[in-house]
C-alpha cells in the first residue's frame, strides 16, 4: 500500500488517480450523500498514507464527536459542561503531547514496545487534526459550533485536503460549505478556481521549493564546519525560501482542492517576507496556526488586557507552545524563545522604529528570519552552534574555532547553480506579483503560463517517479 | 470561445492533458511496457515526459540506458564487445613489449609527497569533484570531473574548460592535447543501476585502452569505487556495497603492477564492516568536506615511482 504515494498532493498518484476518481464520485453523488462520500474518501486517503495510524484517527474522531455532541446539546449546568470540556481538552492534549514526547525521545528509549512505537514516528497529521479537535471542543463549549450532526464533526476532523498538514480550518468553515451543486456551471467554476490555486501551489512546491531543497542538502553533504560565511548565508536564504514555498505551496494546493469541493478558500500565507516586523511576519505565516494560538491560548490567558507584564507572560506561553508544536527537540524550544524575544522587543521599543523606517524593517526581516529559520532547521545543537559561527564568524573568538576544510570560493559555485531559482523565488515573495497574476489569470497568455507551470511540474514529478535510477546522480 | 472565457485554465489543461495522454498511449504501444510504468500510479502523459527527458539528456545515458531497459539488445552488443575485449587484450600484450626494459619491472606502492600530483590528472564523478574542491590539491593536480559522470560518457562529455577555449571540450580531447605523468580514474557509482558487470567492464576496458593511446607514458591508477555508508547499503537495492564490491573486483583485475595500478580508497574510509564510515558522510554517499584529507593521505601512501 505504501507504494502508492497518494497522501502527497504533488504526486502523480494523487493528481491523476485519486483526485479525478474522487471528484467524479463526489460530483455525481446526490447532495445528501456528498458528506459521506467525502468522509469515506478521506479515510481511504489516510489509509493509503499511514494504515498503522488509521485506528488512532478513527478512535480520536469517535471520542471527539461524542464529547462535542455532549458539549453542544447539553442544556444542563455550566459546571457539568465545563467538566466535559476539560475531559475533551485533556484527552486531546495528552494524546498529542504523548506522541510528541515519544517521537522526540526516540533516541534515548530502551529497546522494547515504546522504542518500536517511537520508530513508527509521529502519526501522520496528528498535530493538525488534534488542533482541529481542540478548537472544535472549545467552540462547542462557547456555543459557536451551531447545530450539527456527528458526521459534520467527523468530516471536519478527517477532511482529506487538510488532514496531513493543515490548514487548521475552524469548524465554522464547515457551515459555509455549499453541498448543493446547481448544474455544470457550478462544477466548472469550482474546478477553474480550484485548479488555479492548486497549480500555483504545485509550481511553488515542485519548481521552486524542491530545487532549493537540493542546495540545502548540498550544504549538509559538505558539512557545516566546511562552508564559507557567504555560503552559510546563501544556505540560510535558500532554506528560508524553500520552507516558505514548500509550505505555502502545500497550503495553496490544499485550499485549491477545497475550492473544488465547495469549501471556502482558506488563506494560510499572505506574503510573509513582505512583513515589516517579526510580529507581522507571523500574522502572515501559517496564519491558521497563528490565529489558533491567538484565539485558544493568548486571548483566554488575558491577551494584552491585563497590563504589560501579564501580556509578556502570555506571549511567552504562546511562543513556547508554538516551538514545541513544531517539534520535540530542544532547538524548537530555543526557536520559540528567540522569536518571543524579538516579539517582546518589538512591542517594547523596536516596533516604532521599524514602522518609521521601511528600509530598516526590510533589512531587519531579511536578517532575522533566515537566522531564526536556521535554529528551526538544525535539530542537533552542536551542528547549530557550528552554523551560527559560520554565519557570524566573530563568534569564533568566544566559542572556539571550528575545524573544517573551507573552500573560500564555494558560494560562487552555488550561486551559479541556484542563482536563477533563487531569483525567481525572491520575486515571488513580492506581493504585487501574485496579485497581478491572480488579477490577469484569465488572459490567454497568463493561462498558457499557468498551464506550462502545471505541465512543467508534472514533468519534474514524472521523471523523478519513472526513472528511479536517473535521478540519482553522484 | 464563450466556454474558454469562462473556464480558460480548466479547458487548457483538459485539452493539453488529453493530447499528452494520447501521445503517451501511443508511446506505451511501442515497447515501453517493460519499463517501470504502472497504470495505477501514473498517467499515460507521464510517459511522454520521460521520453522528452531521455531525448534531452540522451548524450548522458544512451549506452547505459539501452543496456538497462532493453536487456535482449545487450546480447546483440556481444560480438562487438568480444572484439573490444580482443583489442584490450591486444594492447595489454603488445604495449609492454615495445618498452621491454620497463615492462618487465613490477612496482610496489611507496609514500610520496604532494608534489607527486603536479603532473597528475583526476578523472571522475561527484566524488572526484569533492576531492577537487576540498582535497587541497586544486593548485597542483588537474581535475577532469563532473557530477553524474559515468564510464559511458567519461570520454565524450564536454566537461573540460581549457584555457583559451570558448566551449568546454571532452576529456578525450583534453587528454590528447596534454600529456600527464599519472592518470587517476574513479567512476562507476552512477551506472550501478544500468547494464550489468560484463557491459560495464567492456566499456571500462575500452576507456582504458583509449586513455592509454592518448597517454602512452602515464601511470594509470584505476580507483575502486568508493562504497556507501551502512544505512544506504542496507536499504538500497542498487546503490549498495555488494554491487560496488562486485565491480571493484573486476576493476582490480585490470592492474598489472607495471603501468596500471589498482588503488582502493575504501581501505582508508570504511569501517570494520566495510561500509563508508558513517561519521565521514552526511548523505551516505559523499565524504564530508573535512574527510577528503583522508583520501588525499591515502593517495600519498599509494604512489608509484618508476625508474627513470
Amino acid at each position: 500500500m505504501s507504494n502508492y504515494n497518494i497522501v502527497t498532493f504533488s504526486s502523480l498518484e494523487f493528481i491523476f488517480r485519486f483526485l479525478p476518481f474522487f471528484l467524479t464520485a463526489f460530483y455525481l453523488a446526490p447532495s445528501r450523500y456528498k458528506k459521506i462520500v467525502l468522509f469515506l474518501a478521506s479515510l481511504v486517503f489516510y489509509a493509503f498514507g499511514a494504515p498503522v495510524f488509521l485506528p488512532l484517527l478513527m478512535v480520536l474522531t469517535a471520542f471527539n464527536c461524542v464529547l462535542g455532541q455532549k458539549l453542544c446539546s447539553h442544556k444542563g449546568e455550566q459546571k457539568e459542561r465545563r467538566r466535559w470540556l476539560i475531559a475533551a481538552v485533556l484527552l486531546d492534549v495528552i494524546v498529542l503531547a504523548g506522541f510528541k514526547l515519544l517521537s522526540a525521545s526516540r533516541a534515548v528509549l530502551p529497546d522494547g514496545g515504546f522504542q518500536e512505537a517511537a520508530e513508527l514516528g509521529l502519526p501522520l497529521g496528528i498535530s493538525f487534526y488534534l488542533f482541529k479537535m481542540l478548537s472544535y471542543q472549545i467552540d462547542c463549549y462557547h456555543g459557536k459550533a451551531g447545530q450539527h450532526g456527528w458526521l459534520d464533526a467527523a468530516l471536519y476532523f478527517c477532511l482529506f485536503p487538510q488532514l496531513v498538514s493543515g490548514p487548521v480550518m475552524r469548524f465554522e468553515g464547515m457551515e459555509r460549505i455549499r453541498w448543493q451543486i446547481k448544474g455544470m456551471q457550478t462544477i466548472g467554476r469550482r474546478l477553474e478556481n480550484g485548479l488555479y490555486y492548486f497549480t500555483i501551489g504545485l509550481g511553488a512546491k515542485v519548481l521552486l521549493a524542491d530545487r532549493l531543497g537540493i542546495l540545502w542538502h548540498d550544504l549538509e553533504t559538505i558539512g557545516f564546519e566546511s562552508i564559507s560565511t557567504p555560503l552559510a548565508w546563501l544556505g540560510a536564504f535558500a532554506f528560508s525560501l524553500e520552507l516558505y514555498f514548500d509550505f505555502a505551496g502545500y497550503s495553496l494546493m490544499a485550499a485549491g482542492i477545497g475550492v473544488m469541493l465547495g469549501i471556502p478558500f482558506v488563506q494560510n500565507f499572505a506574503h510573509p517576507y513582505a512583513a515589516g516586523s517579526v510580529r507581522e511576519f507571523f500574522r502572515r505565516w501559517h496564519m491558521t496556526l497563528g490565529s489558533w494560538f491567538r484565539d485558544y491560548v493568548y486571548i483566554p490567558l488575558g491577551g494584552n488586557r491585563r497590563g504589560m507584564a501579564r501580556c509578556i507572560v502570555n506571549l511567552a506561553a504562546v511562543w513556547i507552545l508554538t516551538g514545541l508544536w513544531h517539534g520535540g527537540t530542544l532547538n524548537f524550544l530555543i526557536w520559540g524563545i528567540v522569536l518571543f524575544g524579538f516579539v517582546v522587543a518589538e512591542k517594547l521599543f523596536l516596533g516604532k522604529h521599524l514602522e518609521k523606517h521601511r528600509v530598516f524593517s526590510v533589512c531587519y526581516i531579511l536578517a532575522v528570519m533566515p537566522v531564526t529559520w536556521m535554529i528551526f532547521a538544525i535539530t542537533d545543537l552542536g551542528q547549530l552552534g557550528i552554523y551560527m559561527k559560520k554565519l557570524f564568524p566573530f563568534l569564533e573568538q568566544f566559542a572556539g574555532r571550528t575545524v573544517g576544510v573551507v573552500n573560500t570560493g564555494d558560494f560562487l559555485k552555488y550561486i551559479k547553480l541556484y542563482g536563477s531559482v533563487l531569483c525567481v523565488s525572491a520575486l515571488f515573495c513580492i506581493p504585487q506579483i501574485s496579485v497581478w497574476l491572480e488579477k490577469h489569470r484569465r488572459k490567454p497568455v497568463v493561462v498558457v503560463v499557468i498551464a506550462l507551470i502545471f505541465w512543467g511540474s508534472i514533468y519534474m514529478i514524472a521523471n523523478a517517479a519513472l526513472n528511479p535510477f536517473l535521478y540519482f546522480s553522484f | 470561445m464563450k466556454w474558454f472565457r469562462k473556464y480558460p485554465l480548466l479547458l487548457t489543461l483538459t485539452v493539453s492533458g488529453l493530447l499528452l495522454s494520447l501521445a503517451g498511449l501511443w508511446k506505451s504501444q511501442g515497447g515501453w511496457q517493460e519499463n517501470a510504468y504502472d497504470v495505477r500510479t501514473a498517467p499515460f502523459s507521464a510517459l511522454v515526459f520521460r521520453d522528452i527527458h531521455d531525448k534531452v539528456s540522451s548524450t548522458d545515458i544512451e549506452p547505459g540506458d539501452v543496456a538497462a531497459t532493453e536487456p535482449p539488445e545487450g546480447q546483440e552488443l556481444d560480438p562487438a564487445a568480444e572484439e573490444e575485449r580482443k583489442m584490450t587484450a591486444g594492447t595489454g600484450a603488445d604495449g609492454p613489449d615495445e618498452t621491454e626494459t620497463a615492462a618487465e619491472k613490477v612496482y610496489d606502492f611507496v609514500q610520496v609527497d604532494e608534489s607527486y600530483f603536479d603532473d597528475a590528472v583526476f578523472i571522475g564523478d561527484s566524488r572526484t569533484v569533492g576531492l577537487f574542491e576540498y582535497g587541497g590539491m586544486e593548485e597542483r593536480a588537474t581535475f577532469y570531473c563532473k557530477t553524474s559522470l559515468t564510464i559511458w560518457n567519461v570520454l565524450e562529455k564536454p566537461i573540460v574548460q581549457l584555457e583559451g577555449e570558448k566551449k568546454p571540450v571532452s576529456v578525450e580531447e583534453a587528454l590528447s592535447r596534454k600529456q600527464f605523468g599519472k592518470v587517476y580514474l574513479m567512476v562507476g557509482i552512477n551506472e550501478l543501476g544500468r547494464g550489468n558487470i560484463t557491459l560495464f567492464m567492456e566499456q571500462y576496458k575500452k576507456v582504458m585502452t583509449r586513455i592509454r593511446e592518448l597517454q602512452p607514458d602515464a601511470i594509470l591508477f584505476v580507483e575502486g569505487i568508493m562504497r556507501v555508508a551502512g544505512e544506504k547499503n542496507a536499504e538500497d537495492p542498487i546503490f549498495n556495497n555488494t554491487n560496488i564490491n562486485a565491480r571493484n573486483e573486476q576493476i582490480a583485475l585490470l592492474a598489472d603492477q607495471k603501468d596500471v595500478f589498482y588503488i582502493d580508497v575504501n581501505e582508508a574510509v570504511c569501517d570494520e564492516e566495510g561500509n563508508l564510515n558513517a561519521e565521514y558522510t552526511f548523505d551516505q554517499i559523499h565524504l564530508k568536506a573535512a574527510y577528503y584529507q583522508v583520501w588525499k593521505q591515502f593517495l600519498m601512501e599509494h604512489g608509484v615511482v618508476r625508474d627513470a
